[in-house]
């Protein structure tokens, strides 16, 4: 006896006793087909497990079903199931959903693998299998007997999934988030992430520390600590001050650089000097950039050997660029020996570039030579565009000193370029018992030149004031000396050379009395100056001063191959007590008056102006 | 929907990853006392960025790897 509601109650749940007793009774039970459902489907729909364990292999041989109503229950389940699987069954002239559909519907892909060799199968149970799983976006293959479908996800698997991954990410953003935070708080010691240094004891540690890149993130008091050695690393100031004492160099040798960093000498610096030395570097292998100096007091010099002294490096064999050293500086120096002063280096074996001493700074001093930017340019030294506004001062009552005072450079034997002196330089000699072989040599620009100097304009004031010194004073160059390499090219000069002297001999052209020259390019000239101009005031107490337009002396050699000061395309504007470009000419040892060597003589600056080696300072 | 394949390439990415950061993770507990004083060595830098780049190209290559899986599935 058909019984499909017993049956289906059983089915639905999974009560494996009715369900024997329905189908022991009548067998034909078994053929039972709810619409489009199969009993056995049915109990795949209802996961009836007890009644599938022991009927599955008996309800899959049913090949002819006993159709009857199909409950509305059961298609919302499938419904819910099948979702676009669903239009299979709706439209499809063979309705039957068969048990291997019904497991691809149920997506129970494992099941479906293991019992596909016990089901019946046609052509178009594979192909809805195929379309089944093509909608979850699962490619299905048949083989033979059998059917192969990739896995789906566990539900284990699909909740364990975003945690891995999770926890992945977390991992892979560790090394990033340790980098920000060394960066944020230390610096990474690169170039772009320089290591910070907020303290004493931090920047006086650098020279232990592996890293190349540092930067400061305050001002910095290093006054108390010793001299750091050799300094390979790099370090941006960033804008802030360090400051420092008067003791000691802060650095022994640069080999890295230094940059943006206000340098200050905390007190009113008042050292007794010894030794070469310097107040910030006594060797420059590296380059120093942006960096600014301010130091003021006095310095007292008190060695007996030769003594060289310079504010920001003592040896430059590196690069010094746009820096700036304010001085207000008194020094003394010591009669026994020479002593050389400079703001910048003191030897410069590299290049100074754009480097300024500072409006009112000044530097006062006795038996000390002193230049603004380097006291010796070496042959492989260039100093190009620098600037000094500095007032230097030597006054000395020594009688046997011999003063050399100069804008830029002492000694030139490399190259200067571009430069300009708009500082007062002043020289006095007040002994009375100063004797005939004592010197001044006074330049706007460098006191000797061995080598070239050009583009270079001096606007300062130049004045000497002596008892009985001989004096070379040049706006340019004090003394141009070397007949085959000292040039002076396209340089000019303003402003006042004033030299006083008690000297009264007569005028005469015998060297032995001659002794105070005064250029408006250069003292005294050997070597080459050429397409300079120079419309300065010239002004003495004292007829024994010969001022030239463009030289004090030139010089010719008769015996011999015969050379001659190169005075070549100069102009200048006419003095009342500078009428000539060259006023005291020498010919082996004989002193003339000079003319007008290839040089144009004009009244006004107005006339200057229009002439083609004229130009002015920007 | 997501399958073994892909499933085995997360995994196969997180234990590569866990390997190399654990890996890392060690190395900064080592060097975690020049760390703190700010003596950072270039080589831990160094060795932090090939991580961050080991890391990035791992993701970027699982991503496009999962991405073109389901891509493919859909148009297949």
């Amino acid at each position: 006896m058909i019984n499909p509601s017993q049956i289906l109650t059983a089915v639905k749940k999974d009560n494996i006793k009715v369900f024997d007793e329905i189908v022991t009774a009548d067998k034909i039970n078994l053929a039972l087909c709810y619409g489009r459902f199969p009993l056995l489907s049915l109990c795949y729909l209802y996961k009836s497990h007890k009644i599938v364990k022991y009927y599955q292999k008996k309800l899959n041989d049913v090949s002819v079903y006993t159709v009857c109503d199909e409950p509305l229950d059961i298609y919302t389940k499938f419904k819910k199931m099948a979702k676009r699987s669903l239009r299979l069954y709706v439209f499809a002239t063979d309705k039957i959903i068969s048990p291997p559909e019904m497991l691809a519907v149920m997506g129970d892909s494992f099941y479906l693998e293991k019992k596909y060799a016990d089901f019946k199968k046609s052509q178009k149970i594979k192909e809805n299998i195929t379309k089944i799983y093509d909608n979850n976006n699962i490619s299905v293959a048949f083989e033979a007997n059998k059917i192969s479908i990739p896995k789906p996800l566990t539900f284990f698997q699909k909740r364990i999934l975003p945690v891995i991954l999770t926890v992945s990410l977390l991992l892979a953003v560790i090394p990033l988030f340790v980098l920000a935070n060394l960066n944020s708080v230390y610096g990474l010691g690169t170039k772009g992430s320089p290591t910070k240094i907020s303290s004493a004891e931090q920047l006086m540690q650098i020279t232990n520390q592996q890293n190349e890149y540092f930067a400061l993130t305050n001002d910095i008091d290093i006054s108390g600590n010793p001299i750091m050695q050799n300094l390979s690393a790099n370090i941006d100031g960033k804008g802030h001050t360090v400051y420092l004492n008067s003791s000691s160099a802060m650095i022994d040798e640069l080999q890295g650089s230094i940059k943006n960093i206000n340098f200050v000498i905390n007190r009113n610096i008042n050292s007794q000097i010894s030794n070469d030395r310097s107040y910030v570097i006594n060797k420059n292998s590296g380059i120093i950039e942006n960096v600014s100096l301010t130091i003021a007091g006095s310095i007292n010099v008190v060695a007996s050997k030769s003594t060289n002294i310079s504010c920001l490096v003592l040896t430059n064999n590196g690069e010094i660029n746009n820096c700036t050293v304010d001085a207000k500086i008194n020094i003394t120096g010591q009669i026994q020996a020479d002593t050389a002063f400079s703001l910048f280096a003191n030897i410069n074996n590299g290049r100074i570039n754009n480097c300024v001493s500072a409006v009112n700074s000044y530097i006062v001093a006795n038996t000390v030579d002193i230049a603004a930017i380097a006291y010796n340019n070496s042959n492989t030294g260039i100093i190009d565009r620098c600037v000094n506004n500095a007032n230097i001062f030597q006054c000395t009552a020594n009688s046997t000193w011999n003063p050399i005072v100069a804008g830029i450079v002492i000694y030139n034997l490399g190259t200067v370029s571009n430069c300009i002196n708009k500082g007062n330089l002043t020289a006095n000699c007040t002994s009375m018992d100063t004797p005939l072989t004592t010197q001044i040599i006074i330049g706007g620009i460098a006191a000797f030149n061995d080598k070239l100097i050009s583009k270079c304009f001096n606007s300062g004031n130049i004045n000497v004031n002596t008892t009985n010194s001989t004096v070379f004073c040049g706006g340019i160059v004090g003394v141009s000396g070397n007949y085959s390499s000292s040039i002076i090219d396209n340089c000019g000069s303003k402003g006042r050379l004033t030299i006083n002297s008690s000297i009264t001999n007569e005028t005469t052209e015998d060297t032995t009395v001659v002794r105070m020259y005064g250029g408006g390019i250069v003292g005294y000239n050997v070597g080459a100056t050429k397409n300079s101009f120079s419309y300065m005031t010239f002004i003495s107490d004292n007829i024994e001063c010969f001022f030239g337009g463009i030289m004090g002396r030139g010089f010719y050699v008769l015996s011999g191959v015969s050379i001659m000061t190169q005075n070549e395309n100069n102009a200048f504007v006419i003095q009342e007590n500078a009428k000539i470009s060259v006023a005291i000419m020498e010919y082996s040892s004989i002193l003339a008056f000079g003319q007008n060597e290839n040089a144009t003589v004009v009244n006004t600056l107005q006339e200057l102006i229009l002439l083609t080696i004229y130009w002015e300072i920007k | 929907m997501q399958t073994k394949k892909m499933f085995t390439s997360v995994i196969i990415y997180s234990l590569v990853t866990a390997v190399i950061d654990i890996a890392y993770i060690i190395v900064l507990i080592s060097q975690i006392n020049l760390l703190t004083t700010g003596n950072i060595s270039q080589s831990f830098v160094s060795l932090s960025y090939i991580t961050i780049v080991i890391n990035a190209c791992l993701a970027i290559y699982t991503g496009i790897y999962l991405v073109l899986r389901l891509k493919y599935k859909r148009v297949a």
